[in-house]
């Protein structure tokens, strides 16, 4: 559960739907308790007035009639009243019909109050006491049918409900509503962090919420922090580039300049020599890399390319090399500038030095960028291939002489998470190298 | 010849110096960008060898003011900085040929001469002019006949700078600037020892003096 939106929502289903609950069942026992409170001090009433009705002083106790209320004659009203007096003779109301009440006769003084089914299925309330009259013990009971309350309160239960539900969720909505107009004003930064990623922008923007801003400060920081290691360890790189060029040129013009014929130990120095040279040229370039992601300058083929070749071509002037180099229209910009320099510097420099008259270069974008440098000369044997094709050979150990280049362009490559295939050119013949980045970042966009 | 070396390694620079002017240079050297750039300004160099990172000012920012006043003396860099995106700049900035260090002196030698046959426009690996051909390995000249003549340094340079610029009216003050240093005792006298000996070496013909004017270079004869 890593949405903040899920999180808001589910914490305050939860808090309302206890609230609701608590409120129903509160509010629901509050009314019952209200209506038959109310109903059993309306029966104390009654019953009051049906006592001062009563003569119970003959053997067979009577009612003045004109004292009762109308209700206890209607069949079945609703309203009802018994009367058992000590000595057994009963006299019950005329609303009852044939039925009668679940009554016990009860000291004077007593009282008891019940919930009984009673005629024609009602739910009646029975208030039942015990009284001495004129010398006589009896006991009186009176009933009410709850039912049309109860109806009353089961509406109320749920209308209650159903206005608790339409609450819930109109607090859902306008709570969603809030939450994604929240986060609508973080969509600032993700658009930043993609441009970034691009190479669009170097740092994210700080017109953003406050909760956040400490976030976005921080990670400006850090990329601040970055940028300037990366500059700093290119800079010191660089210099210690120089600084340990000098030496060895001095060593090498030295070992040159004795006469060529001066025995094995001095070759052995003089491959050394070129061997530290190698090592120190791949490491030193491998070190300079930048990578995906930030950096200063980004890579502009239709730009930067001819450029290149314009170099390429000035290097290799004396071969006449006719080097054709396409950009397909749509290939924006890719990765670091000086890395890609490198990348395609390495392939159509190795294909120079091995063509016989063309090179061609084709950069491509799909769904990933493609380059596919292809040249003329005698290219490769199919063994040749095969090994250094073959995963995890070693390129400088495989085939003379398409050594070092060839390693650096295979470095960038993997540090660029794409892929690099070498082929038989089929329409010039020789090497064909074809190397797949993937675009942006690290995937997306 | 003239060279002009630019290297702020004073030991690289020696050394270099040295073998340059064993292949018949006259090399100038400048330790810094300023005397570089000034040096570059006022002297008629046929080449300049050209470190980038240098004091006082950059390498790139001399060549890119040599460029920008219309110089167009051929420069080659020789850098520890030999990225592709600087080896770009370099040719960006009017650079004719790059070249990174380590490298082998024979390596740059060879630069340097291939881009002064195509300076004059002479491409080819070979360095030849009315029937002769110039070994600049060895120093050495062969004739129409085929026969190998050696050359002393001074008749080499000579030799060199006239085949460069056949059929060219060269007076002896610029004979002497390309075939001299700058602080060298220049007598021009020594132009006319020099052409004399050239002379007796390939045949009367091949020199002619133009009085007033100079020499020229037309071809061999039988």
């Amino acid at each position: 559960m890593n949405s903040l939106e899920r999180r808001l929502q589910l914490g305050l289903v939860i808090s309302l739907v206890v609230l609701m609950g608590l409120l129903w069942t509160v509010g629901n026992q509050s009314v019952r308790e209200l209506t038959e409170d109310f109903i059993a001090s309306r029966l104390e009433h009654d019953m009051e007035s049906l006592l001062g009705a009563l003569n119970p002083a003959e053997d067979r106790p009577r009612m003045r009639r004109h004292r009762v209320s109308q209700v206890y004659s209607q069949p079945f009203s609703g309203h009802y009243f018994l009367i058992l007096l000590d000595n057994g003779s009963q006299l019950s109301s005329r609303s009852l019909w044939d039925q009668s009440l679940p009554v016990s006769p009860l000291q004077p003084g007593e009282r008891r109050r019940m919930r009984v089914t009673g005629p024609v299925g009602q739910q009646l309330l029975v208030l039942i006491k015990g009284f001495r009259k004129q010398g006589r013990g009896l006991t009186l009971a009176v009933a009410e049918d709850l039912t049309p309350l109860q109806e009353r309160r089961n509406r109320f239960k749920r209308d209650f409900a159903l206005l608790a539900l339409a609450g819930l969720l109109s607090l859902l909505a306008v709570q969603r509503l809030l939450v994604r107009r929240s986060f609508r004003r973080l969509e600032p930064v993700r658009e930043d962090i993609r441009r970034l990623e691009q190479g669009e922008t170097i740092r994210l923007s700080e017109q953003v919420p406050t909760e956040i801003l400490p976030l976005v400060q921080e990670f400006n920081h850090l990329l601040g922090l970055l940028s300037q290691r990366l500059e700093r360890s290119r800079n010191a790189l660089g210099n210690l580039a120089h600084a340990l060029k000098s030496p060895l040129n001095l060593l090498t013009q030295y070992l040159d300049g004795q006469s060529s014929d001066a025995g094995p130990p001095r070759q052995q120095a003089r491959a050394q020599a070129e061997r530290i040279r190698q090592l120190m040229e791949r490491e030193l370039k491998r070190a300079r890399l930048a990578g995906k992601g930030l950096s200063g300058q980004r890579f502009d083929p239709a730009s930067e390319l001819p450029d290149l070749i314009g170099a390429l071509q000035q290097v290799h002037r004396e071969r006449n090399l006719d080097i054709d180099a396409q950009v397909e229209a749509g290939v924006s910009a890719f990765g670091d500038r000086e890395d890609m320099l490198e990348l395609l510097g390495n392939l159509l420099d190795n294909a120079c030095k091995w063509a016989a008259s063309n090179v061609r270069c084709i950069v491509s974008a799909n769904s990933e960028i493609q380059v596919r440098v292809e040249d003329d000369g005698s290219g490769l044997s199919d063994q040749e291939l095969e090994r250094m094709t073959r995963r995890g050979t070693r390129l400088d150990e495989t085939v003379e002489g398409h050594g070092l280049g060839l390693a650096i362009a295979k470095d960038i490559v993997k540090l660029y998470g794409g892929e690099m295939q070498f082929g038989r050119s089929s329409q010039l013949g020789g090497l064909e190298v074809c190397v797949h980045l993937p675009r942006g970042g690290g995937g997306t966009g | 010849m003239r060279l002009l070396l630019v290297e702020d390694d004073h030991l690289l620079a020696g050394s270099l110096q040295k073998e340059l002017e064993r292949q018949g240079f006259a090399v100038d050297l400048a330790v810094n960008g300023v005397d570089a750039q000034y040096l570059g300004e006022v002297e008629p160099y046929d080449v300049v060898v050209l470190d980038l990172g240098l004091p006082q000012r950059p390498g790139l920012e001399v060549l890119s003011n040599w460029r920008g006043q219309g110089n167009r003396v051929p420069v080659i860099i020789l850098t520890a900085r030999d990225a592709w995106h600087e080896r770009v700049d370099g040719f960006k900035t009017g650079a004719d040929d790059y070249l990174g260090k380590p490298f082998h002196a024979e390596e740059l030698v060879a630069r340097i001469q291939a881009l002064m046959r195509r300076s004059h426009d002479m491409p080819g690996p070979l360095l030849g002019a009315g029937g002769l051909e110039l070994d600049e390995e060895r120093q050495q000249v062969r004739l129409p006949g085929g026969e190998l003549l050696d050359l002393t340094g001074t008749e080499f340079r000579l030799l060199r700078y006239f085949m460069l610029n056949p059929g060219r009216i060269l007076s002896k003050t610029r004979l002497t600037e390309h075939v001299y240093e700058q602080d060298f005792d220049r007598d021009s006298n020594l132009i006319e020892v020099y052409v004399r000996r050239l002379r007796d070496k390939l045949g009367k013909g091949c020199i002619e003096t133009r009085r007033g004017q100079g020499y020229l270079f037309v071809a061999a004869k039988e």
